[in-house]
């Protein structure tokens, strides 16, 4: 596994980290490093050993072996790192016959959090206007977002965020991409797990996919796009009776070309439009369109994991 | 533990929660006196009123709420301390205070406590009910405010109290163990009202040991078959085992859910 440089301390470390129920590994020995003062994805399919890895880190569930430290410390000694720590863990849970205030105030008293505290961070997830009312009344979204402000309680230097886009609408998500953007440029480091990639692609600065509880990859978002499939050209010829003859051309110069529809496809093609369209010249095609069509993340993540994007 | 304590209080001291709570015991516990009163019109039974009539009458009488009380206090301990786990609160109230022991130390004292006032509001609001029906059932109070009476008065209280908070103690160990409030509080009942009432019907030599029957003798002050000493000394050898059972289960199990 590729390790980019830190850009600053590391905030976690995982070294063989493993948790196993029964003969099942669901985590299964992984290693990483996330450095300080970066937007860290993690994503991989459900099941994958996400929520399990983030329970450990968080010091809710003991692994069967390996050890990891957080901000430092290891994570068998939680009252040395937790009180640094803010975190989301698997969707939001509350009292529901509480207000939304009361709900933080219960755990601002916990570590002596001072109640303006709670106010500030009503204000930032701008429920101020519903915070007196009983979370039973409160919309998904709503909850989402009352549980990203319990995180920012204790105004951690980690946030640990697991699914925090679930539920959110558009402009919730765009809300919670400038907070993220805004909190990282202030020093704290994000752990957000999720399964929107185009999120992640957006925001993260640093990614690591899991699967079946295997590191597939760590390192910067950079460095996952260098690794990118390379891009598909679409061709589409002047005249619709020299596809074939196109197709034919490109693939006895060994290009992985196909015909699709009145466009042809160039695969795995890491060159230049430039250099087809001399190809095509030669051959006395004139090309009308030249698109690259350059892979998602999400394509990246499809080719890795080999399955679905949940 | 202060800090856990607070934030347990914060959670219920909700007039909704309290209220119902308090009212609820003292409602019952006055309809249970008038109960244990009522039982002397009926043929063959075990009270009578000269029983009623002596200085420790009133408790007497007021023996009729254990059962209930046994059930808010088992039902109540189960109910606080599962819901934590199915309802995933207990994850965020970990990850700002991860010491465990610490955080359920907090909120015992606070359901502790919230028993033990409404079980001594039930008794004192049940006293002056119980000193006015009583008459009307041919039971004489006067020996209720002597002397005896009123140390009978003190000690009932605090007995029933204990008893009390010894369901409680049972609640709270299966809300952990089991992690989820209608099989926490259906176990506890059963075991409470069925299992050990059968293993003592069974086998006698077991009422000097079993949980439930050294509560009961708490209750009562001691019966004829279990001293009150011993009961005492049993039941809180129970309760010992019971927390440190609660407290390993606590520390070590992953919270997963």
């Amino acid at each position: 596994m590729a390790q980019a440089p830190s850009p600053g301390p590391v905030a976690i470390r995982a070294r063989g980290l493993t948790k196993r129920y029964g003969r099942r590994a669901a985590v299964d020995g992984i290693d990483f490093e996330i450095p300080s003062g970066v937007i860290a994805g993690f994503v991989g399919p459900n099941g994958s050993g996400k929520t399990t890895t983030i329970r450990m880190l968080l010091s809710l569930v003991a692994p069967t072996a390996g050890q990891a430290e957080v901000l430092g410390a290891p994570i068998d000694r939680p009252g040395d790192y937790l009180p640094r720590v803010g975190a989301l863990i698997e969707g939001p849970a509350f009292y529901w016959w509480l207000s939304g205030r009361r709900n933080l105030e219960v755990l601002a008293a916990l570590d002596g959090t001072p109640a303006s505290r709670v106010e500030e961070v009503l204000a930032i997830v701008d429920l101020m206007d519903r915070a007196g009312d009983r979370v039973h009344t409160y919309s998904f979204g709503m909850k989402q977002r009352l549980g990203i402000a319990a995180a920012l309680l204790p105004n951690p230097s980690l946030l640990i965020l697991d699914e925090p886009a679930n539920g959110l609408d558009p402009a919730g998500i765009q809300e919670m991409r400038l907070l993220l953007g805004h909190l990282r440029d202030h020093g704290v480091t994000v752990f957000i797990s999720s399964h929107i990639l185009s999120e992640l692609e957006q925001i993260a600065d640093w990614i690591l996919i899991l699967k079946e509880g295997h590191l597939l990859f760590d390192g910067t978002m950079a460095e996952l796009r260098r690794r990118r499939r390379t891009a598909t050209l679409v061709l589409v010829p002047e005249r619709t009776e020299q596809l074939d003859s196109l197709v034919s051309v490109l693939t006895t110069n060994g290009y992985m070309a196909s015909r699709n529809g009145h466009q042809v496809h160039v695969d795995d093609f890491a060159g230049t439009g430039a250099e087809l369209n001399r190809r095509a010249i030669d051959a006395g095609i004139i090309l009308e369109e030249i698109t690259p069509v350059r892979s998602t993340l999400e394509d990246t993540f499809m080719a890795m994991t080999g399955g679905n994007s949940e | 533990m202060i800090a856990a304590m607070r934030s347990e209080w914060l959670k219920v001291r909700r007039p909704g929660i309290i209220g119902t709570t308090l009212v609820t015991i003292v409602v019952l516990s006055v309809a249970a006196a008038i109960v244990g009163l009522h039982e002397l019109d009926r043929p063959r039974a075990k009270a009578n009123v000269t029983l009623y009539s002596q200085s420790d009458g009133f408790r007497a009488i007021l023996h009729h709420s254990t059962d209930f009380l046994a059930i808010v206090g088992l039902g109540f301990a189960a109910f606080a301390f599962s819901t934590e786990f199915s309802g995933g609160t207990l994850r965020n109230l970990l990850v700002r205070q991860p010491k465990r022991l610490t955080l359920f130390a907090g909120k015992s004292v606070v359901i502790a406590l919230i028993l033990a006032v409404g079980v001594l509001l039930a008794y004192v609001v049940s006293f002056p009910a119980a000193l006015v029906t009583a008459p009307h059932y041919g039971v004489s109070t006067a020996l209720w405010t002597g002397g005896d009476g009123i140390r009978s008065l003190f000690a009932g209280g605090g007995d029933l109290v204990l008893s009390t908070l010894g369901y409680a103690v049972l609640g709270a160990l299966l809300g952990v163990v089991l992690r989820s409030p209608a099989p926490a509080i259906v176990v506890g009942l059963a075991y409470v009202f069925a299992v050990e009432g059968l293993l003592t019907n069974s086998f006698a030599s077991l009422t000097n040991v079993l949980f439930a029957s050294q509560l009961d003798a708490v209750s009562r002050g001691g019966t004829v078959d279990v001293g009150y000493g011993s009961a005492l000394l049993v039941a809180a050898a129970w309760i010992a085992g019971a927390i440190v059972v609660g407290g390993i289960d606590l520390r070590r199990r992953d919270v997963a859910s």
